[in-house]
């Protein structure tokens, strides 16, 4: 799991091209948008590109629900375990 | 097929309407509930479609013009406050959300149509952001027109689907107020990922925006033949690559809409190399600035409306020829750069701030700071990317998350031109990849050679992680430097192939002057060097050079 962690933190940063920052400096916890890491709506568009690419996820359906999945690192690495195709 | 109603007679008959048909029942108990509250505009903020459909045709029943901001946060509900509007839909401090279910019901009348319908707001978040009403009339003469260009091709049982707001007006008017006037049986769904479209089982069309479709992955299981049957974009420029690819994935032609909050839409096209058609019964004309000017009936009245955007007029219509301002659109939203650094300037921790725009597969915007006092106190203690991100978060209370700047560079001046000015090239400079080699500053031919003043500026390449603490020019970037000068202004080889007698004296550091003395034997193939300065020689040797064999 902690393998799996730090790759999706270093896809996020990669797909989104953050700058400073290692996957190190991201909390596991802390929400990824809004109040934490500050991401906006792009991003989101953009990390489920970059998951879905990674991992074969899907992010049909409830909106909501895949909002839930998208709430932390720990919540995605949750998600793509149970989900992944690949 | 049914016919097209006016948007202030939608209730005129009790003829089967669609979904109007269906919502009858709960305006009227919805108006008669608006008619027992305190005068004055109503603000409606609600993502679910038909709930907002309700009390928006309930508010025009009730003579109340309808405010529809962009987000339900504190600041703007305060400002809503402020302004004694009726909070109606997902405020926190809403008057009410959902509709009466019982209770009195309100006779539906036919509605004046020079009543004020809805204020929207430019979208994205100016300094100010511009408040913009709109009668009836004007919403009605847009969803007409809608309707006579695309109606005949779109079947009345077709799904809308939706990428976008319908607080802002390009939804309002496409998600809302169209499938309302020509009596679909459903209002548009709102979609969030690409991948939701893939299991539809029926035909629809898609409202988006370039936003969403700029970044439809091909490689989903894209259905052919495709349910989707007419895909459009507003917002902003579509690339011709996202329209094209939008077209392969989802089997359907995508047309773009120009226009904007203030004017509506102006014109279309399903072809982005082809010049913009204008919509029936709009004029343009260009100003003497070179700026597009519309005249229709979705504007006020019958006075020319001079945009910001400049053009070019042509046989067919008009093509584009970009913004007059310092307003750049971040995915759909219009940005003011002024606004956006008078804001960051007003901070504690800043001195100095410009934001300049970042071309790229995603445009961002990029903020170079000089930092007060009490700035380079928080950067030692918080490190560049916590100062960044505060800084994004006290921003965002004025500014959309979207219209904040991603990257940053945190300097002791402003860059400045040979002219003393700070320009948008100078600022994107320090976001370009790190230079490899120095400035030339002067060059002066010898009889066997040239000799060169360099500017070793700090930001080269080579000066990174050599050493963190004490940059240096690394020997191997002196050699390499000695061979591109020779290859590139005395054209010898530029294959290496050894050297000899190589010494390195002193160190060169970031920032200094340094002279390169540059001597070929050709005889020899042997490429002297010497790097020198006011403090004596750093180094020198013989370089030997052949041919590149291809």
């Amino acid at each position: 799991m902690d393998k799996l962690i730090a790759e999706i933190k270093t896809l996020l940063i990669d797909s989104l091209n953050l700058e400073d920052i290692q996957p190190a400096d991201i909390d596991t916890d802390a929400p990824l948008f809004v109040d934490g890491l500050g991401l906006d709506s792009i991003d989101a568009l953009e990390l489920g590109v970059a998951l879905q690419r990674r991992y074969g996820l899907s992010l049909a359906g409830d909106s909501a629900e895949t909002r839930q999945h998208f709430t932390s690192i720990a919540a995605l690495a949750a998600f793509v375990t149970t989900h992944r195709t690949k | 097929m049914a016919e097209m109603h006016a948007l202030n007679q939608l209730f005129a008959t009790e003829e089967d309407h669609g979904v109007v048909t269906v919502l009858r029942d709960d305006v009227a108990r919805a108006t008669s509930w608006l008619q027992r509250q305190p005068a004055g505009p109503a603000a409606l903020f609600l993502a679910d479609a038909r709930l907002f459909a309700t009390w928006l045709l309930a508010c025009w029943q009730d003579g109340r013009c309808v405010i529809l901001p962009g987000d339900a946060t504190p600041a703007t509900t305060h400002h809503l406050q402020q302004r004694r509007a009726l909070l109606l839909g997902d405020f926190a401090a809403a008057a009410r959300r959902d509709c009466p279910q019982d209770g009195p019901v309100a006779a539906l009348r036919i509605c004046p149509d020079s009543q004020p319908a809805v204020e929207v707001f430019t979208s994205g978040t100016t300094g100010a952001p511009v408040s913009i009403v709109k009668a009836l009339h004007q919403l009605d003469a847009e969803v007409q027109v809608l309707d006579k260009v695309f109606g005949t091709s779109l079947s009345r049982d077709l799904a809308f689907h939706s990428t976008v707001s319908h607080q802002h007006l390009y939804g309002l008017l496409f998600c809302i107020l169209w499938p309302l006037a020509r009596g679909q049986r459903e209002l548009a769904s709102l979609i969030t990922y690409p991948e939701e479209l893939l299991s539809r089982q029926s035909n629809f069309a898609l409202i988006s925006s370039p936003a969403f479709l700029k970044r439809l992955p091909r490689e989903l299981p894209w259905p052919a033949p495709s349910h989707c049957r007419h895909v459009f974009s507003s917002g902003g420029p579509l690339p011709a690559s996202a329209t094209l690819t939008a077209r392969d994935c989802l089997g359907a032609v995508v047309t773009e809409i120009y226009g904007s909050s203030e004017t509506g839409g102006i014109a279309r096209r399903s072809d982005p190399a082809a010049d913009w058609t204008v919509q029936p019964g709009v004029d343009v004309r260009l100003e003497t600035s070179g700026c597009l000017a519309v005249r229709s009936p979705f504007l006020p009245d019958a006075n020319w409306f001079v945009t910001a955007d400049r053009a070019r007029l042509t046989d067919s219509g008009f093509a584009l020829a970009g913004r007059d301002d310092r307003i750049v659109k971040i995915e759909e939203k219009r940005i003011s750069l002024t606004a956006l650094e008078t804001s960051l300037q007003s901070h504690d921790w800043i001195g100095e701030a410009r934001i300049v725009p970042l071309e790229g597969s995603r445009t961002v915007l990029a903020a170079v700071v000089v930092l007060s006092h009490s700035g380079q106190a928080a950067l030692a203690d918080i490190g560049k990317f916590a100062l960044g991100q505060a800084l994004r978060a006290a921003l965002s209370g004025e500014f959309e998350r979207i219209a904040l700047p991603r990257r940053w560079r945190f300097v002791s001046q402003l860059p400045v031109n040979s002219m003393g000015k700070t320009t948008d090239s100078a600022l994107a400079g320090l976001f370009a990849e790190k230079p490899r080699l120095p400035n030339v500053v002067q060059q002066q031919a010898t009889a066997t050679g040239i000799v060169l003043q360099l500017d070793l500026v700090p930001e080269l390449a080579c000066f990174a992680g050599h050493f963190p603490d004490l940059p240096v020019l690394p020997g191997v970037a002196q050699l390499e430097w000695a061979v591109h000068f020779g290859s590139a202004l005395l054209g010898t080889p530029s294959e290496f192939q050894g050297m000899d007698a190589i010494k390195f004296q002193q160190i060169i550091r970031p920032g200094s002057q340094i002279e390169l003395a540059l001597d070929y034997l050709p005889t020899k193939q042997q490429l002297q060097f010497r790097y020198q300065s006011a403090s004596g020689q750093h180094s020198s040797g013989r370089i030997r050079l052949g041919k590149k064999t291809a």
